[in-house]
Formats: C-alpha cells, sequence, structure tokens
C-alpha cells in the first residue's frame, strides 16, 4: 500500500495550482526584479506546456482503458448424433476452447475422455438467439463418428451446440490486436519479475526514478551513447502509446512530464495493469504484438496462466528490445537476457536459487512460427472487417464490448491451411526463391457462407491476403460459364456438337486472335459436355461468339461477379482478373443450383447486454435456370470422371462424387481449382506473387491441393441431388454426343432436357432385334465350345 | 428342347432389359420423403438419422417462435437446421413461409424456387413448394 497521497480529480488541476502560485509570485517579484520576472515567465510557459501534454496522456489513457473491443468469434459446433467426428477430434475443440480435461468432473468447462465416450458440462453461452444454459452430456462415438448424445438422465438428446472459439477482437482505437488480461488474472511472478527488471522502485517512485536517471546519464556520458535507460515502466508506458522512437532531450522530458501526470492521476495498480496489456514485444509481419496476454500466445502458444518461470523470464527480457532479442532470430541472445533475467531474480530472492538454475537450463520453448491451428485468423479476420465496414462501422463508440458471430469452421480452417502449405511444399520444395504462394477459400453453398479462408503458405502471417486480394487471370475457369450461357438460351444440350476447329477471331483493334488448343490439336466435331470437361479451346470460343460474348458477361454478373467484365472475345478463355474470393462467388452460385447468395463471414453482431444488433439472415436471388445450371453441374462432374480433372479420382474416396474445373492461365503463371460436393464448395489457386511462371497447370498444382481438403470435409457420398423433372437421364456416348445404352460405347449417363430427341449411336441401339442378335451369338458360341 | 427353352428364356430376358432407364443419375437410391403430410421433413438424399432427428428438433423449436411472431428467432433455428440438411426440401420451405409471415415475398418466392429444385421424386413437396410460390407471388 503507498502512504497517503493528495487524491486529484485531473493532473491539470494539480499543475494548475502550481501555476496559479507561481503566477501570484511572480506578480510580487514583478515589481522587484525584472530578469527574474523573465525566468518566471518562461516557467510558466513551460507549466502551461506540461499542462497541455498532461491532458493528451490522460485522455490516451482513459480511451484504451474504455475500450472494450468487439470480440469475434467462430461459428459454435454442432454436435448430433451421425455426426461425422471422431473423439479425439472433439478432445482437440474442447480443449482450444479452454476446457479442463479431468479425472472427475466437478464443473462448467471440464471434460472426461473414456474409450468411445467423452462426458462434459458445456459452460453457459449467451448466443445471439438465446442464453444457452451449462448443460451436462455424455457422448458416445461409433468409430469416427458420434452415436448417441445423452443427458444425466440417459434421454437421448437430438443436438448439442458448443460454445463458439473466440478468434481476437476488433479495437476501435487502435485496430491492433491484443489478448486483454483482467487485473485478477496477471501472475504475480510476472509482476514480481517486471519490477525486477525494469523498476525496481516501481511502488515507491511519482513517475521518475532520479537515482536511475542519474545513473543512466553519468553511463551514457562515459560511453559517448545512449547506454542504459533509465525509464520506469510508468515512462515505457508512456512510450508505447506514441510511435516516436527518437532518444532526444525533448522527447525524454515529455515522457517525464506524462509518466508524473499518470502517476498523479491513477494507482499503481491500475497503471501496471495498463503496461501489462500495452508493452510492445514483437512483431509478425504487418502485426504488432502488444501486451503479455498475446505476447503469451504468440511464443509459447500458451495462456499467459500457464507460463513457467523459464517462460516468464523470457517474455520479461523481451521488453527491452524484440527486435534484438528475438528469441526465434536471436536465440543466443534471448537465452542470455532469460538468464540474466533469472540471475537477478535468484539475487533479489523472489525465486528460488535452484529453481532458477534449472529455468536457465531449459531451451527457449518458442513455438515455430508456422504453428497451424492457431487462433489467430488474419485472412478470415479480414473478411470480417470488410463486411462490417460497408455494413457496421465497428469504429462507432457504441460498437465496443459487441459479439460478433461469424461462420468460421475451425476444423475446416486448419486443415484448409496444413493442405496449402503441405501442397505448396510439395510442389516446391523449401530452399527455391522465390516460393510458390498460394490461397484457399470454403464456403458452404447453401447458406453462401464462408468458413474457412488462408491467405497464403503462412497462414497465421498477417501479411498479403491472397485469398481476397490477389487478382490473376483465371484462364480455364471461366469456360463453366460460357457453357451454362449456351445451355440456358436453350439452344444447346450437353450432347449438342460444337465444332474444335481453328478459329480465327478478328478483334476491335484489328488484330486477329487465333487460340489454340492446348494439346495443339483439334477435335471436330464434339459434344458440349466433352469440349468442357477436356477444357478444348478452340469449342469453347466458338461457342463462346454463338452465345454471344455480351450474353457470357451479363450472366457473370448476375451469378455474382461485382463487376462489368470487358466483353471481348478473349474473356471466353479467361482474360479476365479475379481474386479467389470473387471465383468463390461464382462457383457458389453453381454449387447452389443457379442460386445467387453474397457470400458472407458475419452472421450476427450482439451488444454488451446481449441483445441482437444485427443479423445477416440467409438471402438468395435465382440467377440463373436452374435446369440448365444441373446440366452444367453434370458436366462438372465428367471434369472430374473423364478431364481434366481426372487426378484427383486417384486420391478421392469411392463414391465420393465431385464435380469442378480447372484452371491454367497464360504461360502458366496461375493454377486454379474451383469445385465443390454435395455440402461444399473449395477454390484453390497456387501461383507465384511475382507472377513468373510457375509451369503447373490446373490438375498439376491446385488440384493437387483441392482433392485432400474436399476428401477430409465431405462426408455424404455418392448421393447428388435429384433431377429436376424437366430434365430426364440419358445415356450418351461421351466421343460423339448421340445416344447409346449403358455399356455401349463411351457411355455416360447426362440429363437431358425432356422434349429432346437425340440421334443413336449406330450399333448402339436398344432394339430388340439388336439384343435378339447378341444372344444367338452366344447361343452359337456356346454350340461351338461343346 | 434345350435349345428352344433357352432361346426363349434369352427373349425374355433381353425384353426386360428393354424397358427404359428411368432412375435418376445417383449411385446410390435417394429414399424419398415419408410423406406424412408437410409437417415432418422426410428422409432426403445425404443425411443420416442423426442429422434428421436434429434439423426436426430445429424445426420444432421454429414452429414455436414463430407461433409467438419472433420471426428472426424462428429463421435463425431454420438456417441452423440447414447447416445440417441443406438438401431437405421441406427446410427451405418453412423458411420461405417464415419469410412470407415476416412480409418478405421476394425471399418467400426465391426460397420457394430454391426448395422446388431440390424436391426430386417427392411429389408432395414439390405441391407445397409450388402453394408457398403461388402464395408468395399473389398478396
Amino acid at each position: 500500500m503507498t502512504a497517503f497521497r493528495p487524491r486529484l480529480s485531473a493532473a491539470s488541476a494539480d499543475l494548475a495550482m502550481y501555476v496559479r502560485r507561481l503566477a501570484q509570485a511572480a506578480r510580487r517579484r514583478f515589481v522587484r526584479a525584472p530578469k527574474r520576472w523573465c525566468a518566471v515567465v518562461l516557467l510558466t510557459v513551460f507549466l502551461g506546456y506540461a499542462l497541455w501534454i498532461s491532458n493528451g496522456v490522460v485522455t490516451e489513457f482513459e480511451e484504451r482503458r474504455w475500450d472494450v473491443p468487439a470480440g469475434v468469434y467462430a461459428a459454435p459446433v454442432e454436435l448430433y448424433s451421425g455426426l461425422d467426428i471422431a473423439a479425439a477430434g472433439l478432445s482437440e475443440i474442447l480443449d482450444k476452447l479452454g476446457y479442463q480435461r479431468v479425472a472427475e468432473i466437478r464443473r462448467p468447462g471440464e471434460y472426461r475422455a473414456g474409450p468411445g465416450e467423452i462426458s462434459l458440462w458445456t459452460r453457459s453461452f449467451q448466443f445471439w438467439d438465446t442464453l444457452e444454459p451449462a448443460l451436462q452430456r455424455v457422448i458416445h462415438f461409433d468409430a469416427e463418428r458420434i452415436a448417441t448424445i445423452r443427458d444425466t438422465s440417459e434421454q437421448r438428446v437430438p443436438l448439442l451446440r458448443l460454445e463458439p472459439m473466440r478468434l481476437g477482437s476488433i479495437f476501435a482505437t487502435h485496430h491492433e490486436d491484443r489478448l486483454l488480461v483482467e487485473p485478477d488474472a496477471i501472475p504475480t511472478l510476472l509482476v514480481d519479475t517486471l519490477k525486477a527488471v525494469e523498476d525496481r522502485k516501481f511502488d515507491r517512485h511519482h513517475g521518475l526514478d532520479f537515482a536511475a536517471i542519474v545513473r543512466a546519464a553519468w553511463v551514457n556520458l562515459r560511453h559517448g551513447e545512449i547506454r542504459q535507460g533509465g525509464s520506469t515502466l510508468t515512462q515505457q508506458l508512456v512510450k508505447s502509446y506514441f510511435l516516436d522512437r527518437r532518444k532526444t532531450i525533448g522527447r525524454k522530458i515529455r515522457e517525464a512530464i506524462m509518466a508524473v501526470a499518470l502517476e498523479l492521476r491513477y494507482d499503481k495498480q491500475e497503471l501496471l495493469h495498463a503496461y501489462i496489456n500495452e508493452i510492445y514485444l514483437g512483431q509478425q509481419g504487418a502485426r504488432a504484438i502488444h501486451g503479455f496476454g498475446l505476447a503469451s500466445e504468440f511464443y509459447f502458444a500458451k495462456h499467459l496462466s500457464k507460463l513457467e518461470l523459464h517462460e516468464i523470464a523470457l517474455l520479461v527480457a523481451l521488453v527491452k528490445g524484440p527486435s534484438y532479442y528475438d528469441p526465434r532470430r536471436h536465440a543466443d541472445r534471448a537465452t542470455e537476457r532469460r538468464n540474466w533475467v533469472l540471475t537477478t531474480l535468484a539475487n533479489l530472492e523472489l525465486v528460488d536459487p535452484s529453481a532458477a538454475k534449472t529455468a536457465a537450463e531449459k531451451d527457449l520453448g518458442v513455438a515455430a512460427r508456422t504453428r497451424v491451428g492457431s487462433r489467430y485468423q488474419p485472412a478470415y479476420m479480414d473478411l470480417v472487417r470488410r463486411q462490417l465496414a460497408t455494413d457496421y462501422p465497428i469504429d462507432e463508440p457504441a460498437t465496443r464490448g459487441l459479439r460478433v458471430f461469424t461462420s468460421l469452421d475451425p476444423r475446416v480452417q486448419t486443415l484448409a491451411e496444413r493442405e496449402l502449405a503441405a501442397g505448396l511444399e510439395r510442389l516446391q520444395p523449401d530452399g527455391d526463391e522465390p516460393s510458390i504462394e498460394g490461397a484457399v477459400i470454403v464456403t458452404h453453398p447453401s447458406t453462401g457462407e464462408v468458413i474457412a479462408m488462408v491467405g497464403g503458405r503462412r497462414a497465421d502471417f498477417d501479411g498479403f491476403n491472397r485469398a481476397l486480394n490477389a487478382r490473376r487471370p483465371v484462364g480455364s475457369l471461366i469456360k463453366p460459364f460460357v457453357y451454362l450461357a449456351a445451355l440456358q438460351s436453350g439452344d444447346y444440350t450437353l450432347a449438342s456438337t460444337i465444332n474444335d476447329e481453328p478459329i480465327d477471331v478478328l478483334l476491335d483493334n484489328g488484330d486477329v486472335w487465333a487460340p489454340q488448343n492446348f494439346s495443339k490439336e483439334s477435335h471436330g466435331e464434339v459434344p458440349l459436355i466433352r469440349a468442357l470437361a477436356a477444357s478444348y479451346n478452340q469449342a469453347t470460343v466458338h461457342l463462346g461468339l454463338a452465345v454471344g460474348v455480351t450474353s457470357v458477361a451479363e450472366l457473370l454478373q448476375n451469378l455474382g461477379l461485382d463487376r462489368e467484365p470487358a466483353p471481348y472475345p478473349s474473356l471466353l478463355l479467361g482474360a479476365i482478373d479475379l481474386s479467389p474470393f470473387d471465383v468463390a462467388q461464382l462457383y457458389n452460385s453453381l454449387a447452389n443450383g443457379g442460386f445467387r447468395t453474397p457470400l458472407r463471414a458475419v452472421r450476427s453482431i450482439v451488444d454488451t447486454d446481449g441483445q441482437p444488433l444485427v443479423r445477416y439472415a440467409l438471402e438468395l436471388e435465382p440467377a440463373a435456370n436452374a435446369d440448365a445450371v444441373q446440366q452444367l453441374n453434370q458436366a462438372l462432374v465428367q471434369v472430374v470422371e473423364r478431364g481434366t480433372g481426372r487426378p484427383a479420382k486417384n486420391t478421392l474416396p469411392e463414391n465420393m462424387i465431385v464435380a469442378g474445373k480447372t484452371g491454367t492461365s497464360d504461360e502458366f503463371r496461375d493454377s486454379w481449382f474451383a469445385g465443390f460436393g454435395n455440402d461444399y464448395l473449395a477454390v484453390v489457386w497456387v501461383g507465384r506473387d511475382d507472377n513468373q511462371p510457375i509451369g503447373l497447370t490446373g490438375s498439376a498444382g491446385a488440384l493437387t491441393i483441392w482433392t485432400p481438403v474436399i476428401s477430409g470435409i465431405e462426408h455424404s457420398t455418392g448421393r447428388y441431388p435429384s433431377l429436376s423433372s424437366s430434365l430426364k437421364p440419358v445415356w450418351i456416348d461421351y466421343q460423339s454426343g448421340l445416344a447409346t445404352r449403358e455399356g455401349c460405347g463411351e457411355s455416360v449417363l447426362v440429363p437431358i432436357p425432356s422434349e429432346v430427341r437425340l440421334r443413336r449411336l449406330p450399333g448402339c441401339g436398344s432394339g430388340l432385334g439388336e439384343l435378339g442378335a447378341r444372344a444367338l451369338d452366344w447361343l452359337d458360341n456356346i454350340g461351338k465350345r461343346r | 428342347m434345350k435349345h428352344l427353352s433357352l432361346c426363349l428364356l434369352l427373349v425374355g430376358i433381353s425384353a426386360c432389359s428393354y424397358l427404359p432407364v428411368t432412375e435418376t443419375p445417383n449411385r446410390n437410391e435417394s429414399t424419398s420423403g415419408s410423406n406424412e403430410g408437410s409437417s415432418v421433413p422426410g428422409d432426403v438424399a445425404g443425411s443420416s438419422g442423426g442429422a434428421a432427428t436434429a434439423s426436426a428438433e430445429l424445426l420444432h423449436q421454429s414452429r414455436a417462435s414463430q407461433a409467438t411472431g419472433h420471426y428472426q428467432r424462428a429463421a435463425s433455428d431454420i438456417e441452423r437446421a440447414l447447416r445440417i440438411e441443406p438438401r431437405n426440401p421441406y427446410l427451405w420451405l418453412e423458411l420461405g413461409k417464415i419469410r412470407l409471415a415476416a412480409g418478405n415475398k421476394q425471399q418467400a418466392a426465391a426460397l420457394a424456387q430454391k426448395a422446388m429444385s431440390m424436391t426430386g421424386n417427392d411429389a408432395s413437396a414439390r405441391t407445397a413448394a409450388q402453394r408457398l410460390l403461388d402464395d408468395a407471388n399473389t398478396y
């Protein structure tokens, strides 16, 4: 406890009092000594200045102190019987939610895992729609899925909604990230270590430690440079508010004034609390790591309360220079300083010497930077901010303390990050500079929710978000929309033939464009379905010109493209730059059966009292003819069955039917794959930031990442939405487009509008005579064998 | 005699395979709705029994909210159900009904169309979807 000190309502009141007294004294002395009066005037000016900046620092302190951020949450996991998740998977989720694994459950937030079973006591949570109470449940597993969920009286329960994982915060004042530590959650050891290392007289001084300043000044003078800082914790706090890092006398004076002002205004506990949450401790790309709460996660992937002695010592060691002592880049320096901290603690008898010795022998213990599954989701948070910025300005004072509920699925996010990193590693083993990069987006097409977004190879790095911001030529990814326009026109079916022949297109500027097929071969008359599945360029251009480039451009806009594409013929082969997000929006409309629903990340926003403020309802708009889309999607299934996406079949689970399209841009600069199963859509892009060729087609590059992602999340197998009643399934020959029967020619079952009659492939009729002839042949052979 | 009966057998078999294919291009059969009136979502393609029970529970909750005019809450429950069973036409229909009750005709019509596209062979679902579409377009 500090001794009695006058408590003032404002630091400025204190200083104002001094000013007044001095003014009185000045008046008295004015008559007597003009020279002294000059000095007094200067002093007054100085004090006026001091008053002004004191006000500034107090305002800053207050704003930050009351800046309760908007909390951002992932989608809550909904458990039900039949859900594909193993006990280990659920354990992982519970661990991430901060549940304690115990031998015996005694309170909410604990769980027990047995063979094939998990018992838990959930925590109460204020969802946007209801306050979900704490519930005791037992979940039984059957191999990799949930068998039953029961309550305490053994009754089966159909559904269990867990509380959502917290992803991060959005602060109104500074837009930086913090993991705020509450006063009662600050470990005593941390406080002791801080004071021991940075400011031994913290509890006693009034903002400045004059002995420390004098000592530092002496040391610095002797060495001719700034070597020692005499800054108290309070001074450091002030320094961290303002970016200016110049070490001038003027700044030091300013800092000193502000430190005194804060000390007059606030007590030691408040200052310490602010310090713990503010101090700069590291950097990750564009993201500054402030505060011990966040630093603990950043360096050790652990909650602050779980840190051990050697870890706390390292964090405090970093205060002096987070870059200079960066444990990941300068491990030796970091270890040396950490051990000096430990020695200091032992010398001051704050820890046992043997404990200090043991700690000093330990490794730094810093988690590898590219650890996946971390809670920080910069790419996804980007999307959240973007959505909020347009619809709900988060800077408003009224937005403080809000809770933002998103549709991020942490399991899918983790899978996507892992597969992208692993895939890029396979495609370009480390060591080759510059590295190839990639992006992944996963959506739930029916609802238009974005459930995962990966902005680059290093997912937790807050750098360029390629998923949202990398606009690249899409190449063949555009083709499905050309074919959809054709199917929608009513003039074409999947069996209609088009010309895969050389074509010269006269452009507006007088040039002649003569597109080539990838294989440099032309194939003559080909059915639509084959032209799309095999991605023939020439056939696509013929078709696109017949349908009209403007129709295609219009269709793209209807399906969600947010700008007007230039209607040049080259659009037909994908000479348009889109981000993976743009592509996902377009393909989502296909996966959703021709209904456009704007892709979104935020589901709802709730205020500090739990009252719902905003809810983004599911909204659809019919954007393309549903029958045409059904036909097109079947062609996209053939892309994987028989076309350019065929390599996926080697690793996809048997019976999993997926639809998609490869995309390769000019000179192999971009490798794309966009595709969907029954319940999920995923878009993958691979390329180089500097736009240099990577030498990979869509199937050699992006597809190798897309396949494990979709296999990991799609669980329903073998089923495909039932056909519309105006379509009928018809067997056609994949090569010619003529009608056939199963097993004759290269037969494939496709939806065709009911009223359409197709010509038959010769020799593949289903006539009785035909069959009878074959039967007689067989009989004949039997006769011969006998 | 043996030759003759073999011939007859073969002719019989070939006659059977002359019947037109009527299956939808599924690898497995999808069981159509149980059609016990439109109050219960049928057993739909791609869902396990547990999923159907879970969404039935949410549907039940939603109906309770609808009865007291809490349309946002009602819609939110259906959206939760749709995340579990996205291809259940009855859920899309229910959402459309809620939008209509809340006065959003445009969305009601769009959702009716979406439901329609999911009905497949389920005649009862298709009728209900048509009815909703008519309602949305008339008043």
